[in-house]
């Protein structure tokens, strides 16, 4: 089910946090009451990580992850690194990217099989992020944005896009993704979404001035109230079929 | 259900290996900065179209230019275009035919295009040489220059050098012999003194104070003139600066701050007292009227005051001298009283004018006042009826006073 909760008397939640199916980063702040609110929603299925990138709290707009692996970008310190590195689980590829574009999480959106970038980004970036991460990789834009990443969250089972895309870029983008997209806002008709929220399959976090009737688009669109970390294997997928036949 | 299409580009796909292949094109990259900006996408053949047009002009850019000269025409040119078109022109035209002319050999005179265009390299190291030789011929002519400038500059030297030296020599062989009628600014000499003050006065805006008072124009002058030639000194700012260190150096500190004058009058007492050996204020003392002023307390007076506070003017012409006496209002009431003189009175006041008839006193009005205050000094000496005796000055009586004043 989707949280509320402010970090500091932010609302701004996705900025100091990134959530995956398979960890979860935290921001270091004086309070313990944004690190327990995650604690308390995934204690026992997934570790919970306090870090710093670069020195600064915005991990959430600084690094792009998703199960298979996570980049960071050029700004990482060696200590923060092997930190990270060190309390990931095993099968998460952790990478430092030298990319001029340093803010990966306002350029890159990704679920668990495929991800969206910024139309800029280098050659070189966009092959790193297909074998780390694991993905397919399409440059595309959001309702005229470019920040593909700050504009739009998705997970396996669901997406909230800007509410200002229009239906054939809902359609076009749905196809790519092969998942149910619905344009929406999050903190109160804030249109940058992956600021006010961080979502994996089972769970999303929203800032506190997230309104019920927003919170209940989140709940549709992202299927959480059935959620389940074994549904995953449940559910059947285009790319399962394609692995059976 | 809708199809594989891509929005930005306006295509459609009939499998997914098409539509990845499209994603990771340069044309969606282009069609979606397009459609970012507001602009619709275009199709891949003016894509590529254009592509192909920036390829061309990025080739152009990179070809290395050619240089092709005509040797019978000694001209250079920088495309073939040119060069073909020259050839067609009337003058190589021309050229051609005299040529032909002149050797009656077709065969030579035809190759020599074909080889014109194989002697570029050596054409150019023609040319640099030119450049090289043209530069040579610029820098021959500077040194020139500066030559003649350097000489006319070291003439210039010699020349103040010998001024300076020969004023040094002067000054200092022929001490007590220096010219007052000589310019010491430009040492241009004159007849007279006066010709020499009003040179220096036209081209220098030398200026002498109280010229009027001035008894030794000729020692003042040469006083000055030591001051500059000997000692180097200003006129004017010698008090706060050093001297200076050559002659020519003074001339050109008085020149350029306007200093070319007499530092008098300006409440220097030190200048004062150097030049006022060559001034005479004795004759300032008297009025326009010819009156002078005397002090109050002057020992020279024939006359002794009563009080203090009555002033005397006299008046000298010649051998006579004549004194009037001004009195204060504070004692009006007395100089009204006309007490009567009595007999000893008279007989005082006979001794006194046979005395300064005696003296050569002329002036009856005068004699009289004097023998009144006489008389005066002498009854408040005595105290002997002092209020009835003080005699009033008719001259000082004052008469129409207002009517509310009693006196």
């Amino acid at each position: 089910m989707a949280t509320r909760l402010q970090f500091e008397n932010n609302c701004e939640v996705g900025v100091f946090s990134k959530l995956t199916n398979a960890y979860c980063l935290v921001a270091i702040g004086g309070s313990e009451s944004f690190y327990s609110v995650f604690e308390a929603e995934l204690a026992g299925v997934i570790p919970v990580v306090k870090t710093s990138i670069g020195g600064t709290r915005i991990i959430g707009r600084l690094c792009a992850g998703n199960k298979n692996g996570l980049l960071l970008p050029h700004t990482t310190t060696d200590q923060e690194l092997q930190h990270l590195r060190n309390s990931l689980p095993d099968q998460v590829v952790v990478q430092r990217i030298d990319e001029r574009l340093s803010a990966l999480g306002n350029c890159i959106a990704c679920n668990d099989h495929v991800a969206l970038t910024h139309t800029d980004l280098d050659r070189e970036t966009e092959e790193m992020i297909a074998d780390v991460l694991g993905v397919e990789v399409f440059r595309q834009t959001i309702a005229g944005n470019i920040l593909v990443g700050s504009y739009c969250a998705f997970s396996n089972r669901g997406g909230l896009v800007h509410p200002h895309t229009s239906i054939e870029d809902l359609d076009e983008l749905s196809t790519l993704l092969q998942v149910p997209l619905v344009a929406g806002t999050v903190n109160r008709g804030s249109e940058v979404i992956a600021a006010g929220m961080t979502v994996n399959d089972w769970t999303a976090f929203c800032g506190s001035d997230t309104t019920a009737t927003e919170l209940s688009v989140i709940e549709s669109v992202f299927k959480l109230r059935e959620a389940q970390p074994s549904a995953i294997v449940d559910e059947m997928r285009k790319s399962l079929i394609d692995t059976y036949v | 259900m809708p199809g594989l299409t891509c929005n930005a580009c306006n295509t459609e796909f009939k499998d997914d290996t098409e539509q990845k292949l499209h994603y990771k094109s340069e044309w969606h990259r282009y069609n979606l900065k397009r459609k970012v900006a507001g602009v619709p996408g275009v199709t891949e053949a003016l894509f590529l179209a254009r592509q192909s047009v920036l390829a061309q002009e990025k080739n152009k850019l990179g070809e290395t230019p050619m240089l092709y000269t005509c040797g019978l025409c000694g001209k250079d040119y920088k495309s073939s275009k040119a060069h073909a078109e020259h050839l067609k022109s009337r003058g190589h035209m021309m050229r051609a035919s005299e040529g032909t002319s002149h050797a009656d050999e077709k065969a030579i005179v035809k190759p020599l295009p074909q080889r014109v265009v194989n002697r570029p390299p050596p054409r150019r190291e023609v040319d640099n040489s030119e450049n090289e030789e043209s530069e040579d011929e610029w820098e021959e002519v500077d040194p020139e220059e500066d030559l003649v400038d350097g000489a006319a500059k070291s003439l210039t030297d010699l020349n103040v050098n010998e001024h300076g030296e020969n004023v040094d020599m002067e000054v200092d062989d022929d001490f007590e012999e220096l010219d007052p009628s000589c310019c010491f600014m430009c040492d241009q000499e004159h007849k007279t003194i006066e010709n020499c003050m009003v040179h220096m006065h036209k081209h220098h805006g030398f200026f002498i104070p109280d010229v009027e008072y001035l008894k030794d124009p000729k020692g003042l002058l040469t006083y000055l003139g030591l001051k500059v030639k000997r000692d180097y000194m200003c006129l004017y700012c010698n008090d706060r600066c050093y001297p200076f260190s050559s002659l020519e150096a003074v001339r050109k500190h008085m020149e350029a701050k306007s200093h070319c004058k007499v530092h008098y009058g300006d409440g220097v007492d030190d200048e004062e007292v150097e030049l006022e050996e060559f001034y005479d204020y004795s004759s300032s003392y008297v009025d326009d009227q010819g009156k002078q002023l005397v002090a109050s307390c002057d020992a020279s007076n024939n006359v002794e005051l009563v009080g203090g506070s009555e002033l005397i003017i006299s008046r000298k012409s010649g051998d006579r001298s004549s004194t009037k006496t001004l009195g204060s209002r504070e004692f009006l009431r007395y100089y009204r009283q006309k007490p009567r003189p009595s007999l000893a009175n008279m007989a005082i006041t006979a001794a006194l004018a046979s005395r300064y008839r005696s003296m050569g006193l002329t002036t009856i009005q005068s004699r009289e006042k004097i023998v009144r205050m006489k008389v005066l000094k002498e009854m408040n000496r005595s105290g002997v009826d002092n209020m009835r005796t003080k005699m009033a000055m008719k001259s000082n009586v004052i008469r129409n006073l207002p009517k509310n004043v009693p006196y």
